[in-house]
């Protein structure tokens, strides 16, 4: 797991100073570093900011129609980033640098903010809000004062998340032309293989990214905020929106309509224009993509379960050490994992380069934690005393697994496998650089094709990648209300 | 043949000792109600019983036969032992009739045996067919128990099966509870931390406090005779009176009363514990305490009284009509009798009180006249 965090220190000691310290201090190295840093600075409040003010709309104000906007909302995760970057770029070509970058990142990754805050939201102990009421405090001093340090623990996570993925995101940049670290190691990669150059800018993304983990780890703090005493909850006060209501749906429609109407209106133009399904590749790229994607949740699963079973059953500091070593690797972005695997395999077992089970490792790394949470969850719904129960009815421990825990945790599992399956989906940067010569799936054909702008034959794919990725949104959003419902009565 | 007896029995959990050299033993169809408050090692007693906790020292056996031991460990799937775990644990994946039948080892009487356990606890028949969410709390307590009887097992062990139902299904579900174990004649070890149920379910009741065995009994025997002041507070309401010890006479600031048992150290003076029904209070001529203050409770009344003499206040309950007939009220002085006999106790803490005891059970007469 912890192969890719070794490998850019590995890399540092044995490239040495010398030929590092060049690679690093020049310019092109500084025009990365301040496009990166600033898409991160300015990206991650952008999306903070889009994400909590849907939740409290949702959540805490009489915003009409709020259930089909809580939905809706979340909506946009199904449209991949580089499938909003290849429909602007369509509508507006002359989409690019640094606003472009950020208009793209806060369409695409505010659902990353908004589904925990949703949570946090829903979890809060409304009677504090109606306490600061009484006290005297207006609506948006109750907010400033009351919800958000409550709502704390979802921005700096939803925004640790969001920050990662900005770190990682190639084909949404590349699209635009908007140049950040991943995108320039991709095209070092693709110019001079895994060479010393490629290394240094990966060293330096490794270290941005343990930079921002060390961040949020230091600076989230231990408190946990949770509703007290046993009486009946209370319902929330909503905020009248009153004389702010057309302007507010206003903007939410403006928001939903350049995250996801644009993109969806692009592709059915494009899908008008010829007969983009009938490409040659496309059965194999389909049948590809659902075999990794099956393959690669099993492995997944399989690697996870352990750490799940350990964390949930046995906690102790060994399952901890496990589990973060999985969300540390799983952290740093698909290209730093892929150029770690491509040098490992490369040197170390060069029968594995560019196979499928390094594709498959690759996945683990990368969608471990997806299936650590899910699996952890199910787990915790098949208490030891189930089994214990079991045991007492003379089934032996081994078979009071199989009869009980297995049959209890299996919609977990599923949910586990699906979050994985459809992850790897929509991967894009590890299969590029680490599947076999002619390995085509959904993801590399539309990217393949966009890059060619042969926009009419990557729209199918374009489509088809969305029409994946609603399950795993609708698998998020349920477990967003299932987790915020616990501890209500 | 005992059906179950624990010899010096100790359980670690890590660094802590859940229980400490528990000895016990219970003649086949006897009922045990183990109470103490929470910590005190109840569960990890049932746990070690079932096979689900190894235990450090001593042994358990069933029908003779060592279990866990020296020499011995027996799993809990082949103990044959029923529990009927806190909550029940009903599997949410099954119906009420697959849960039922789930440890019923002969596929071919399968369905007699759940036909049989589910009429044992009067479970509805249109209810096998529903999952545990569809269920309310006393019929999943019900399923829970009728799961474990179709097991067939030699004896079963209830973990507080009633804490979760509300006051008045905790009653009825004890009730039927009571009643299949009075039918199959089956050796029951109930824990619980409600002293009513524990005074109301066994033929014999242990007190169990920080791991050891502190005492046990007839619960008649162990209501008229706490060993301690603790185990006495902790069975039911007690009032405790500075007394002057002369013979058989307990002579306190509100008059003399007959001392039933001794477990003071000896010496003139002692503390003696009623309970708060063994007091009258009147208006009458002599008063001896003035009503400190009084607080409805609806039928009943509290009422915090102090002797003129001075000393320890203390809380009565009396019909509520009675305290309105007296128009009592705060301030006022009244004469109080005491009456019954009582337990004295030593002023200061007993070193020798904390010894635990050891357990032997007997399959005792039908229980009459307990206390409830």
């Amino acid at each position: 797991m912890l192969v890719p965090v070794g490998f850019s220190a590995v890399v540092a000691v044995q490239t040495g100073w010398d030929v590092l310290a060049p690679l690093i201090f020049r310019p092109r190295v500084a025009e990365l570093l301040l496009n990166t840093v600033l898409l991160v600075l300015l990206g991650v409040p952008l999306t903070v900011l889009v994400g909590v003010a849907g939740a409290w709309l949702v959540e805490r104000s009489d915003l009409p129609w709020r259930r089909v906007w809580s939905v809706a909302l979340a909506s946009p995760l199904a449209v991949p980033a580089f499938v909003s970057s290849y429909a602007w770029v369509g509508v507006v070509p002359s989409i690019g640098g640094l606003g472009g970058g950020l208009f793209i990142s806060t369409l695409a990754y505010s659902p990353l903010v908004y589904l925990p805050a949703v949570a946090a939201l829903r979890g809060l102990d409304p009677a504090l809000e109606d306490a600061a009421r009484s006290l005297g405090l207006g609506p948006w001093a109750v907010f400033g004062r009351v919800v958000m340090p409550q709502l704390r623990l979802a921005i700096w996570g939803g925004g640790l998340v969001v920050g990662l993925h900005l770190l990682a995101e190639y084909g949404a940049f590349s699209l635009i032309r908007f140049n950040t670290f991943t995108t320039a190691i991709m095209v070092q990669f693709q110019s001079t293989f895994a060479g010393p150059a490629a290394n240094a800018l990966g060293i330096v993304l490794t270290l941005l990214c343990l930079v921002l983990l060390a961040v949020e780890g230091s600076t989230r703090g231990n408190l946990r905020y949770a509703r007290i005493g046993s009486g009946a909850a209370t319902i929330p006060t909503r905020t009248r929106l009153a004389t702010a209501t057309l302007p507010t749906t206003l903007v939410l429609v403006g928001y939903l309509a350049a995250a996801l109407g644009v993109p969806l209106v692009v592709l059915a133009g494009w899908l008008t224009v010829g007969d983009p399904w009938a490409q040659r590749w496309m059965p194999q790229a389909i049948l590809t993509t659902a075999l990794l994607g099956l393959l690669g949740a099993a492995v997944t699963i399989v690697l996870a379960a352990p750490t799940a079973w350990l964390s949930v059953r046995r906690p102790s500091r060994v399952s901890r050490v496990l589990e973060g070593a999985g969300v540390l690797a799983s952290s740093l972005p698909g290209i730093i994992i892929a150029l770690a695997l491509v040098t490992v395999t490369v040197r170390l077992a060069p029968s594995l380069y560019q196979t499928v089970v390094t594709v498959l490792v690759a996945y683990a790394i990368m969608f471990l934690p997806r299936a650590l949470v899910a699996l952890r969850s199910g787990l915790a719904q098949a208490p030891l005393v189930l089994e214990e129960a079991a045991q007492a009815l003379g089934v032996s421990p081994a078979r009071s697994r199989l009869r009980v825990t297995l049959p209890v945790m299996a919609p977990s599992a599923a949910a586990a496998a699906a979050l994985v399956a459809l992850g790897i989906a929509n991967e894009l940067t590890a299969t590029l650089l680490l599947a076999p010569n002619g390995t085509r799936t959904l993801a590399t054909q539309f990217w393949s094709a966009s890059n060619s702008v042969a926009y009419t034959d990557a729209a199918p794919y374009a489509l088809l990648l969305i029409l994946t990725s609603i399950p795993a949104v609708a698998i998020l959003f349920a477990q967003t209300r299932r987790t915020s419902q616990k501890g209500k009565p | 043949m005992t059906a179950l007896s624990l010899d010096a029995v100790t359980v670690r959990l890590g660094e802590v000792v859940a229980l400490r050299d528990v000895s016990l033993a219970l003649t086949p169809g006897s009922r045990l109600a183990v109470v103490g408050a929470s910590g005190s090692g109840k569960t990890t007693l049932l746990r070690a019983v079932v096979g689900l906790a190894g235990i450090h020292s001593g042994t358990i056996s069933l029908d003779g036969q060592e279990v866990s031991g020296p020499t011995a460990y027996v799993p809990a799937h082949r103990r044959a032992v029923g529990y009927v775990p806190q909550d029940g644990a009903l599997f949410p994946h099954l119906t009420v009739r697959r849960n039922i039948g789930f440890g019923v080892a002969s596929r071919a009487n399968r369905h007699r045996h759940i036909k049989d356990a589910a009429g044992l606890v009067a479970l509805e028949p249109q209810l096998l067919d529903r999952y545990p969410h569809e269920l309310s709390g006393g019929q999943q307590q019900r399923v829970a128990l009728a799961r474990a009887l179709a097991a067939n097992p030699r004896m079963i062990v209830l973990d507080e099966p009633f804490s979760a139902l509300d006051t008045a299904l905790r009653e009825s579900a004890r009730c039927s509870v009571m009643k299949v174990l009075d039918a199959t004649g089956m050796t029951a070890i109930l824990v619980t931390h409600d002293r009513d149920e524990a005074l109301t379910f066994g033929d014999t009741v242990g007190v169990l406090d920080k791991g050891q065995l502190m005492q046990a009994g007839a619960p008649q025997t162990l209501f008229d005779n706490p060993t301690t002041p603790e185990i006495a507070a902790f069975l039911a309401d007690t009032c405790f009176l500075t007394a002057h010890i002369d013979g058989d006479t307990a002579l306190t600031s509100l008059g003399p009363v007959p001392i039933r048992h001794r477990h003071h150290a000896g010496g003139p003076s002692a503390r003696i514990m009623l309970r708060p029904n063994q007091f009258a209070v009147t208006t009458a001529s002599l008063p001896n305490a003035r009503v400190m203050d009084v607080t409805w409770r609806g039928a009943t009344s509290r009422i915090r009284i102090r002797a003129t003499s001075g000393g320890e206040d203390l809380a009565l309950e009396l019909p509520t009509d009675q305290i309105r007939a007296m128009g009592m009220a705060p301030d006022d002085l009244v004469h109080v009798r005491l009456l019954g006999s009582g337990v004295t106790y030593s002023q200061k803490a007993d070193p020798n009180r904390s010894k635990p005891v050891e357990l032997k059970v007997p399959r005792l007469p039908e229980p009459a006249g307990q206390p409830s």
